[in-house]
Formats: C-alpha cells, sequence, structure tokens
C-alpha cells in the first residue's frame, strides 16, 4: 500500500477560510441544527484510522475507564465508521480538499468533539503518530 | 447551473472556462448527419427550415414535442462548453436529444419510483418517476393530457417497479449504505419498500431498531439509527433529509 505523508498537525476542512483568515488551520463549525456539538475535522490517512480505532479498542476492554470516557470512545469508533460513510455518500468536499492539497485518495475527515478528542489523547495506547496529528491543535 | 443536457464529459476545464463559440453552420453540418440516425418508430427528429427565420430543431414522440432554433441550440451548446468539433457537437447534439422528455406511455410501461428534490431549493424529497433511457434515468412529469387515474396507475406500477432494481448494500459499521451500479439515481429505488431494507440489514448483521434515512437524490441512501445518522448528516455541507423510514410512504408525489 503506498505510504501518503501524513497532512500537516492541525490541517482542517474549509480550507478556503484558513487561506483568507490567514490561521495555519480551522474549526469546521458543523452544519447540523442548534444544539449540535462542535465537531472538529481530523484529516486522517486509511492507515491512521485503523491505528486509532485499534487503539480505542484495545483501551475500551484493556483497563477500567470512566463510563463517560468510555462513551466518547465509543462515538469515536462510530465517527470512524461514519468518516467512511459520509464519504461515500458525499464525496465531493473530500476530494476537493485532497485535490488542493496532494493528500493521498485514503485520507478522510474524521470529525470529532473536544470531550471524544480528550478522551483519545487520554488513551497511553495511542500511537505517537496519531496523537502528534490529533494533539496540540493550537499551536498557539 | 449546470446543463447536463448536453453531456458532462464533452469538454474539457478550460473549453468551460472559455468556451468557444459554436457556429451555425457547424452544427447545422453535424444536426444533418446525427438527426436521422437518432429517428425511430415513435421518435421524429427534424431540422424544419422555417421561411425567413432560421432553421427549427423538431424532436417528437408521443404527446411530447421539443422545438427549438438553431441559433439557441448553438449558443447553449456554446454555454454549456461543448467541444467545437464534429465529435463534440455530436455527442452533445445526441446527448440532448437523448434528454427529450419522457411520454406518459413510456412512464406508465418503464416508470421507476425514486426520490428527488421537489425544487431547486434541495431542502425537502418527494416521490418521482423516472424512465431509464440507456445510460440516463429521466424523470416523467404528467402530461396536461393524462387523466388522475392514468397518473394514478402510472405511479403504483413505478412504485412495483421500483423493488425490483438491484442495489449494492455496503454495511460500515453502524450504517448500511445502498447504491445502484449504473445510475447513482436508482439509489432510492429501494426506499419504497423500507421493511426489506431492515430485513437485509438486519441479515447482513446490523441491529437497527430506529432506522432513519439520509436521502441526498442522486447518492447513495444511508441508513442508520437517528442518532447516527444525525451526526453523518449533521457534519456536511452537502443539502440532504433524514427522516424515519416510517415517513418514507407519507411523501408526496413530485
Amino acid at each position: 500500500m503506498p505510504e501518503h505523508p501524513p497532512p500537516p498537525r492541525g490541517a482542517a476542512g474549509g480550507y478556503g477560510i484558513a487561506a483568507r483568515s490567514g490561521r495555519a488551520r480551522l474549526s469546521a463549525l458543523p452544519a447540523g441544527g442548534a444544539g449540535s456539538e462542535n465537531l472538529v475535522p481530523y484529516w486522517l490517512t486509511s492507515g491512521h484510522r485503523t491505528e486509532l480505532a485499534l487503539a480505542v479498542r484495545t483501551a475500551l476492554t484493556g483497563r477500567v475507564m470512566h463510563p463517560v470516557a468510555a462513551i466518547h470512545l465509543q462515538d469515536v469508533l462510530t465517527e470512524l465508521h461514519v468518516a467512511a460513510a459520509r464519504d461515500a455518500v458525499w464525496p465531493a468536499s473530500a476530494a476537493r480538499v485532497r485535490l488542493a492539497t496532494g493528500w493521498g485518495e485514503d485520507v478522510l475527515p474524521v470529525r470529532l468533539s473536544a470531550a471524544e478528542l480528550a478522551s483519545v489523547l487520554a488513551m497511553p495506547g495511542l500511537p505517537s503518530g496519531v496523537r502528534g496529528l490529533l494533539d496540540d491543535r493550537d499551536g498557539e | 447551473m449546470t446543463d447536463t443536457r448536453f453531456g458532462g464529459s464533452s469538454a474539457g476545464l478550460m473549453q468551460r472556462l472559455r468556451p468557444t463559440r459554436i457556429g451555425v453552420a457547424d452544427l447545422r453540418e453535424v444536426a444533418d448527419a446525427v438527426l436521422p440516425a437518432l429517428a425511430t418508430p415513435r421518435l421524429r427528429v427534424d431540422m424544419v427550415q422555417r421561411t425567413g427565420a432560421g432553421s427549427v430543431v423538431v424532436v417528437e414522440e408521443d404527446e411530447r414535442q421539443v422545438r427549438i432554433g438553431l441559433h439557441e441550440l448553438a449558443d447553449d451548446m456554446t454555454r454549456a462548453g461543448v467541444a467545437p468539433t464534429t465529435e463534440g457537437i455530436s455527442a452533445a447534439l445526441a446527448s440532448w436529444v437523448a434528454h427529450r422528455p419522457v411520454p406518459d406511455a413510456a412512464a406508465a410501461t418503464a416508470g421507476i419510483a425514486v426520490l428527488d428534490w421537489v425544487d431547486n431549493t434541495r431542502t425537502s424529497v418527494g416521490w418521482r418517476v423516472v424512465v431509464r433511457r440507456g445510460e440516463l434515468a429521466l424523470p416523467w412529469l404528467p402530461s396536461s393530457a393524462a387523466d388522475p387515474a392514468e397518473v394514478h396507475r402510472t405511479r403504483s406500477a413505478a412504485n412495483g417497479r421500483a423493488h425490483d432494481v438491484a442495489l449494492d448494500l455496503r454495511v460500515e459499521g453502524p450504517v448500511a449504505l445502498w447504491s445502484h451500479a449504473d445510475l447513482s439515481v436508482l439509489a432510492t429505488a429501494a426506499l419504497v419498500d423500507p421493511e426489506r431494507m431492515l430485513r437485509r440489514i438486519t441479515a447482513a448483521g446490523l441491529s437497527m431498531p430506529d432506522m432513519h434515512v439520509v436521502v441526498t437524490p442522486h447518492r447513495p441512501v444511508a441508513c442508520a439509527g437517528q442518532a447516527i445518522a444525525a451526526r453523518l448528516a449533521g457534519e456536511t455541507t452537502e443539502a440532504s433529509v433524514t427522516l424515519p423510514w416510517q415517513d418514507l410512504a407519507d411523501l408526496p408525489w413530485i
């Protein structure tokens, strides 16, 4: 399988807005209705998504965990599938970003809430490559 | 809005951005060669010379008739970015004829029920009869001559045919995705029988007691529980409609 260069740290959807604002990255606001939680896209290769899923499953089965954190991690597993489903139904928007950035065909936006992200980053078994893509998003 | 009547792949990006004018003389020459071959016993495709005016292309099938001046057709092709070659104009002309309106009889004998946008705002969906014509699936609008009983029969038959449309089911975690191998618009045909969809989803190992469907006409259909469907559809800028499967039967006909 060809190895794709990992997307730049903090790269996110809505790149046009990022370019205008001059920021290194931005948080894409959800298109959902009022009250929906703000989910932020993290562009991950297929390999990184597989690593993330494996780490989450291991964390869920391997140790005692706060039930709320466990729910967040379950939601992360769900999101990994939903991200793929989203791309199957509406491939154009992610394809535009891939075209603009030169990212590989397997790079998809995985959209996480702050709580979900925090639960992921709290996992000691998170591979460093994935952690590097998810962590320190503010960079400011 | 993009004009799809002339086929989407006839021109490259530069041709669409900076279209070269399609000349009437060139179009006439191509039409003379191409149109006769497109005619069938039910389909009349002619170029008619009007006295004191330009030529008109006439397409007639059953009760439907389309007439367009050659100048206007050439302008439309220019705007659509049709490649100004014999091959490009020929393909665009054939595509334009293929996009002609669907007659009542064709809808009655071959119509298939699908979901489509109710209007250009793309905020609500309804049932529509489409007819396959080669690589296209074209919408049917009842003619003014069609009586309500005839329209009802055509829609009922289209509903029945939708049951026979073979769709691919892909399970992506808690999401079931339905798509059609050739014609994306047919992906929603399965929604005429959501209980059968549920049975297939269950057989594939997925439990979905509160199945909601996420519909973007002309795209694969996604089925998931309510919260997951909301997460799926809420995080995209693409237009879609999410509804519980029980509401499908109550959607209006377009």
